[in-house]
């Protein structure tokens, strides 16, 4: 009997434990499952599953005739990891250092080097450099041990500085920073990507546990109206003009006469977007658009053309250019000095002289209020619609704000500021039959097999003058450019060139200066049919004598306007120059 | 009374096969499963093997296109120009002949005729070099 009550006591206590045993796993299994699973399951989902961001490559800008100017490139960034490089590998490194194109004695260093020499810590990874892909796969093809890459890609400009400024740079951050870059980074950047999938213990791509993608969309490619041979052409010659007169700055624009597409737009000094870092920041400045100036003589063209246009004078109009002083408004009003006593002379020779005092006093037939419209007109005091921003509006005081002398300043171009771009849309005016045009510079924006997205055309012109004085004064500028003009050296075998010089002197601690100045040339050829119009600013040009805009700025308007003429294959419209014509 | 007990041993045979047949189908849908799990993996490596290789070749053209670019950069072929030292030169402005052709001549220098160009204003011109032009006038 006592034996039975003892085994059912043990057996008691075995089906309690039993049961205490179980409950504790079924308890556990239940926290596990219940109260816990969730957490633990979003837990695992987590640690398996990865959601991989896809990169979208960025559109390219290609210039009128698809010349790739900003473009993605990949790279790989390679390095060393000494910790897991083996001593076995030493007699690779000189192969290894030829491939990369590195000193064998900086890779062997990198390598065998593996704790900092502060502090004592171990050296994870050591930079070697930046690679291309099929470089990278030569390296890789030596196995040595601990050497590896990062594959990624990197804003690329193959043509280096060529329309720097206008293209602008993507920063170390990945930002859009400045030109065509900022303007159209909407379009450029594209849509990045992403999939869901599972990835094992090493955390590689389980790939048949995808469960959802969204694949990248490429960016557009960017399309403007620059033609890359032209920018090429321009930018050779202000590195030219840069050699010759040592100035503070150049600016250069060239347009098609009629659209106002802009075929080049070069500043001195640039800088490399691709090593963007390296130079001064005033280098990033399209100063095509940033600065202005007080144009000095180009701004005749205003109101000469404006007297014409209010037929108060013709060309063959004697104006008196002797007199200092004349009577305006009911007082004396003393006019600026001309290099050299002109006399009375025509309005032809008023134009192809540059006569300061002729221009002021054909200022004063128009008077006042008519000046300060034209002007407006001509697009001096606001901005020029440049498409890239960035623009300033220069200066043209309401005539309420006019002093006594700006009545005879403003038509020599002082009293006025504007930009290179303003003075060279004013000449545009005239070389496109008194219509102003404004500055066309993105032309498309087209997906990856070259279909269009966008396509922007040039904005409606502004009449400004009618054609026929558009007409006049194209031939009275064309004088300009002959040999008893300021410009003769702007002119080109067999073909008229309408254009402007302009000399204007700097304003240092407010007051002109007597040496630094600006000078520049604005014109178009040919004058009876202009196909392009060409500016070119010299900010401050240093030679023996005076950097006139006709010694300075004219001979750069014939090379490029020489370099044109070829690239376009443009003609003179003179049946004379026909050598043969077939039946 | 007893009644007939023959009809348990048949049952048991049927039994015996109907779980064999079970367990047959059950090893096969097994071994099917996982062979199609295998097929499932073996292609979706093969797909990501392939993705790799595209991305490598785009990456490849990328790299490409930007090289072209970049030797096709009138400052590049200057460059060379002036490296290899070639004597390249620009035609100057006088070295032109143009030659104004009407458009009946015109429409015979295509194959296609369809693909003439039909501008009035935009006359066909070509250019030749005077060296080129010196032999043609010698034939004259």
């Amino acid at each position: 009997m006592k034996a039975a009550v003892f085994q059912s006591w043990r057996l008691i206590l075995i089906g309690f434990a039993g049961c205490a045993a179980f409950g504790a796993i079924f308890w556990q299994l239940g926290q596990l499952h219940l109260v816990r699973g969730p957490a633990l399951a979003a837990s695992a989902e987590d640690a398996r599953r990865s959601l991989v961001p896809l990169e979208a490559r960025r559109g390219d800008i290609r210039d009128s005739r698809g010349v790739l100017l900003a473009g993605t490139r990949p790279h790989v960034v390679v390095g060393i990891d000494p910790a897991f490089f083996r001593d076995d590998d030493l007699p690779k490194l000189p192969e290894l250092a030829r491939i990369l194109g590195l000193d064998t004695n900086e890779v062997k260093r990198a390598a065998t080097t593996r704790y900092r020499s502060e502090g004592g810590r171990p050296i994870r990874w050591v930079r070697l450099g930046q690679v291309d892909d099929a470089t990278y796969d030569a390296a890789l093809a030596l196995r040595v041990r601990g050497f590896y890459g990062t594959r990624g890609f990197e804003r690329h400009y193959p043509a280096e500085s060529l329309a720097a400024q206008i293209l602008g740079f993507i920063n170390r951050e990945g930002v859009a920073v400045m030109g065509v870059e900022q303007q159209m980074d909407f379009y450029l950047r594209g849509q990045p990507g992403w999939r869901i999938s599972e990835s094992d213990g090493r955390r590689r791509e389980l790939a048949a546990f995808r469960v959802r993608e969204a694949p990248p969309v490429e960016g557009f490619n960017v399309v403007l109206t620059i033609d890359s041979v032209v920018q090429s052409m321009v930018e050779a010659e202000i590195r030219a003009l840069a050699e010759t007169f040592s100035p503070d700055g150049i600016s250069i624009i060239v347009t098609e006469a009629r659209s106002g597409a802009v075929l080049a737009m070069a500043n001195y000094p640039t800088f490399d977007p691709n090593r963007f870092w390296e130079f001064p920041l005033e280098n990033q400045r399209n100063r095509a658009v940033t600065d202005s100036l007080e144009p000095g003589s180009t701004f005749k063209i205003v109101p000469v053309a404006a007297a014409l246009e209010e037929r108060l004078i013709s060309p063959e109009t004697l104006i008196h250019c002797s007199l200092p002083v004349v009577q305006y408004a009911g007082r004396s009003v003393r006019l600026p000095s001309d290099v050299r006593e002109l006399g009375e002379i025509p309005l032809t020779t008023v134009v192809a002289r540059s006569s300061n005092r002729g221009a002021a006093m054909i200022g004063m037939m128009l008077g006042s209020r008519r000046l300060h419209d034209y002007s407006a007109l001509f697009g001096f005091g606001s901005r020029t619609n440049w498409p890239l921003g960035g623009e300033i509006p220069g200066r043209l005081h309401p005539v309420e704000r006019w002093d006594g002398l700006t009545i005879s300043r403003l038509p020599a171009g002082y009293a006025v500021s504007a930009t290179p771009l303003q003075i060279h849309m004013a000449t545009a005016t005239l070389a496109n039959g008194g219509l102003r045009p404004q500055p066309y510079l993105l032309s498309r924006v087209v997906d990856r097999t070259g279909a269009n997205i966008m396509h922007f055309e040039p904005r409606a012109p502004v009449r400004v003058v009618s054609e026929e004085t558009a007409r006049t004064m194209a031939d009275l500028l064309a004088k300009v450019v002959s040999p008893e003009g300021t410009a003769r050296r702007a002119a080109l075998p067999g073909m008229r060139v309408a254009g402007k010089t302009g000399t204007s002197r700097k304003i240092i601690d407010g007051r002109y200066s007597r040496t630094d100045h600006f000078a520049s040339f604005t014109g178009f050829f040919p004058a009876e049919a202009p196909e392009f119009v060409i500016t070119v600013i010299v900010d401050n040009p240093r030679s023996s004598g005076v950097g006139f805009g006709g010694v300075v700025a004219a001979p750069a308007f014939r090379n490029i306007a020489e370099g044109l003429v070829r690239y376009f294959a443009i003609e003179a419209p003179r049946p004379e120059r026909e050598l043969a014509r077939f039946p | 009374m007893t009644h007939p007990t023959h009809r348990p041993a048949s049952n048991l045979h049927l039994i015996v096969a109907l779980v064999f047949a079970l367990i047959v189908v059950c090893v096969l849908g097994g071994l099917g499963l996982v062979g199609l799990r295998q097929q499932i993996a073996s292609a979706a490596s093969n797909t990501q093997r392939v993705e790799r290789e595209i991305t490598q070749v785009e990456r490849r053209l990328n790299y490409l296109d930007t090289k072209i670019a970049e030797v096709n950069n009138p400052s590049f072929l200057h460059r060379r120009a002036h490296e290899l030292g070639l004597g390249l030169q620009p035609a100057q402005t006088g070295q032109f002949v143009r030659l104004t052709v009407s458009g009946e001549a015109r429409d015979v220098m295509f194959a296609r005729r369809s693909e003439r160009p039909v501008r009035e204003r935009d006359p066909f011109v070509q250019t030749f070099d005077l060296a080129v032009m010196e032999p043609l006038r010698r034939l004259e």
